[in-house]
């Protein structure tokens, strides 16, 4: 039985949805996590969902969602790595199953 | 002659319900979306989990607010072959939600198992 790794997406921030809680719920190492939309102010290093999202590896939030909400030069978690929307591309391509969480 | 789809390799779809049933359009179509999937025959399967568990409510009556009763939707689906039914039991536990209050047919996962499921698709659907 081929197990295969998942993108997870997330774009709404943590206190307007549970759909960060939801996916740190279901994810499972090896996934990863790409923050867009509203889903960069869950990347804020000082809310209460930071601990959690701090121990991934694989987690992104979108550069040009970050800067549109003016948190370029907010402390963001330092595991987060800022990528563009053709980055995001080759991720989605990297793995082989994407889930949405919105 | 023979027109039916006769797939070699299906492909396993796993529809991934997450909403109350009656907030918002989203339960319904995706129900729609999964009768419709299921003409093809694919290896189909449906997974309720967070506030999507509220759909398996066997008492809900969607009529006192004039919408479709989307158990009756749910209850049809094993006349359309779709029997692979899943909640997941830590969504229930933390709701509150005993078995005895959803339908008979829909199985149980634990919250390990519901991640491996995740993983095998070919396909995941999010509603």
């Amino acid at each position: 039985m081929t197990t295969k790794t998942i993108l997870h997406t997330v774009n709404q921030s943590h206190s307007t949805s549970s759909s960060l809680q939801q996916c740190l719920d279901y994810f499972t190492p090896n996934d990863a996590i790409v923050l867009l939309e509203d889903g960069v102010y869950n990347a804020l290093a000082y809310h209460s969902s930071a601990e959690k999202l701090s121990g991934i590896p694989h987690c992104y939030a979108i550069d040009d969602d970050i800067k549109a909400r003016g948190l370029d030069d907010e402390d963001l978690l330092p595991n987060i790595q800022r990528i563009s929307y053709d980055d995001f591309v080759n991720l989605s391509v990297q793995h082989p199953l994407s889930q949405s969480w919105f | 002659m023979n027109h039916s789809i006769n797939p070699t390799n299906p492909k396993k779809l796993l529809f991934v319900l997450r909403q109350t049933p009656y907030g918002n359009s989203l339960a319904k179509e995706a129900l729609d979306a999964v009768l419709a999937t299921s003409v093809y025959e694919q290896d189909l399967s449906v997974l309720f989990i967070g506030d999507g568990v509220f759909q398996l409510l066997k008492k809900q009556d969607g009529q006192r607010i004039n919408k479709k009763n989307v158990m009756n939707i749910l209850s049809a689906f094993p006349l359309y072959d779709i029997e692979q039914l899943l909640v997941c039991e830590t969504s229930l536990k933390e709701r509150n939600v005993n078995v005895n209050s959803i339908p008979e047919n829909i199985q149980v996962l634990s919250h390990q198992a519901v991640q491996e499921l995740l993983h095998q698709q070919d396909h995941l659907l999010n509603f």
